[in-house]
């Protein structure tokens, strides 16, 4: 049976699987529960740099798992402030509590209205259903 | 379903990661490519730490390149193998997004092609725990073994529905060759623990398998698992041009090979 994970009522959802909670124009981003269990133990996070220019949808940073290296793109635009320096030293913190201490960056977002982009928890949780396989 | 089917033989380290990558990034229909490396090269994972992991002087003496890939993973010294690429749109087929599954399926098709030449490899089911650099000195998930040992491994990238796996399946294993390249306290024990963890065609059979009849296996195992319909290709313009490019100015460079 597809594991869809827990999907979070107040986060924004991109196709690519990663979610973002915009607050005080800053937004900070993850992956999805359901992204961590596809990718399998993450061994590795790659952080974005603090002061990147991160454009919506485009690569933002890469995260390897024992099986795969993929991709995070950005669900909105805007340059890194923060990012999550723990993730170094324990990249399990994404498995472990992804909506937690598993976030990724903090970004201060450019235009809010690209949150339109995205989709809301129920939104995401359909395409997660509709998803082949 | 047509699959393209790509022979590029021969090429150096640079230029094989530089098409694997281009050829990614054009995908748009599912391509098998198979290859050959010139000369003995290492591919280190994406995340790998060429200082730590590998003999970089022995490398440097007996003139070995080093490559990284964009795949993750442990390193491979390419000697006597033939390589498989296979890249495609996830969706596919129903391709699983799971990458275990997608890792089992094409696996299957391996399994196949084994058995074209005789070999009856088993898809590994549990990862071995073995700290070690070495890709072939462990076995992960649905990887290949024949009686224990590892007959082949695979690595994958994900790029925006878009998977890439690689992997080499080995015609011969030099032992003491392996162990020369990687940090070891004693190199000589290093390569009788590689002799019982990793075995080759030729090891198996006891004969050389030729590159033509390893490449007419490959494509048989995927033909028969995907029910492919294979049409020969070349790579087309963009996708030359894209790899000339990235060979300049990624997989030739110490900027991109010996990162931190």
């Amino acid at each position: 049976m597809k594991y869809i994970g827990k999907i979070p009522e107040e986060l924004k959802y991109t196709k690519e699987h990663e979610w973002v909670k915009i607050e005080s124009a800053h937004g900070v981003i993850g992956i999805t529960d359901y992204a961590q269990h596809a990718l399998t133990d993450i061994v590795f996070v790659e952080l974005p740099q603090v002061g990147k220019k991160a454009g919506q949808f485009k690569p933002l940073c890469v995260v390897e798992s024992v099986k795969s290296v993929s991709d995070i793109f950005a669900p909105v635009s805007g340059d890194v402030v923060e990012v999550n320096d723990n993730l170094s030293n324990n990249p399990e913190h994404v498995n472990q509590d992804p909506y937690g201490i598993g976030w990724i960056a903090k970004i201060k977002v450019f235009d809010e209205s690209e949150v339109k982009n995205l989709m809301n928890a129920e939104e995401y949780k359909k395409y997660l259903e509709g998803l082949e396989h | 379903m047509k699959c393209r089917f790509i022979d590029t033989g021969h090429k150096d380290a640079y230029t094989n990661m530089a098409i694997d990558e281009s050829i990614l990034n054009f995908c748009k229909k599912p391509t098998l490519r198979v290859y050959q490396w010139t000369a003995p090269s290492i591919s280190v994972g994406y995340n790998q730490n060429v200082g730590k992991e590998i003999n970089f002087d022995n490398c440097k003496k007996h003139k070995v390149p080093i490559v990284r890939r964009i795949t993750g993973g442990k390193a491979v010294l390419h000697d006597k193998e033939v390589t498989y690429s296979f890249i495609l749109p996830e969706n596919l087929l129903e391709m699983p997004r799971d990458i275990l599954k997608s890792y089992k399926v094409i696996a299957q098709a391996l399994v196949l092609a084994f058995e074209t030449i005789g070999i009856k490899a088993i898809i590994q089911k549990q990862p071995q725990k073995l700290a070690t650099p070495i890709c072939f000195n462990s076995s992960n998930w649905y990887e290949l073994t024949v009686n224990n040992k590892k007959i082949s491994g695979s690595a994958q990238r994900r790029l925006k529905g878009k998977i890439l796996q690689h992997g080499p399946l080995l015609i011969d294993f030099d032992y003491e060759k392996n162990a020369m390249l990687f940090p070891s306290d004693n190199a000589k024990e290093l390569a009788e623990g590689l002799k019982k963890r990793i075995t080759s065609i030729k090891r198996e059979l006891g004969i050389d398998v030729s590159y033509n009849e390893m490449v007419s296996a490959i494509k048989h195992g995927f033909q028969k698992n995907f029910k492919f319909d294979f049409f020969e290709d070349e790579l087309t313009n963009e996708e030359k041009k894209l790899a000339d490019t990235l060979k300049k100015e990624k997989y030739s460079t110490d900027t991109w090979n010996l990162k931190t």
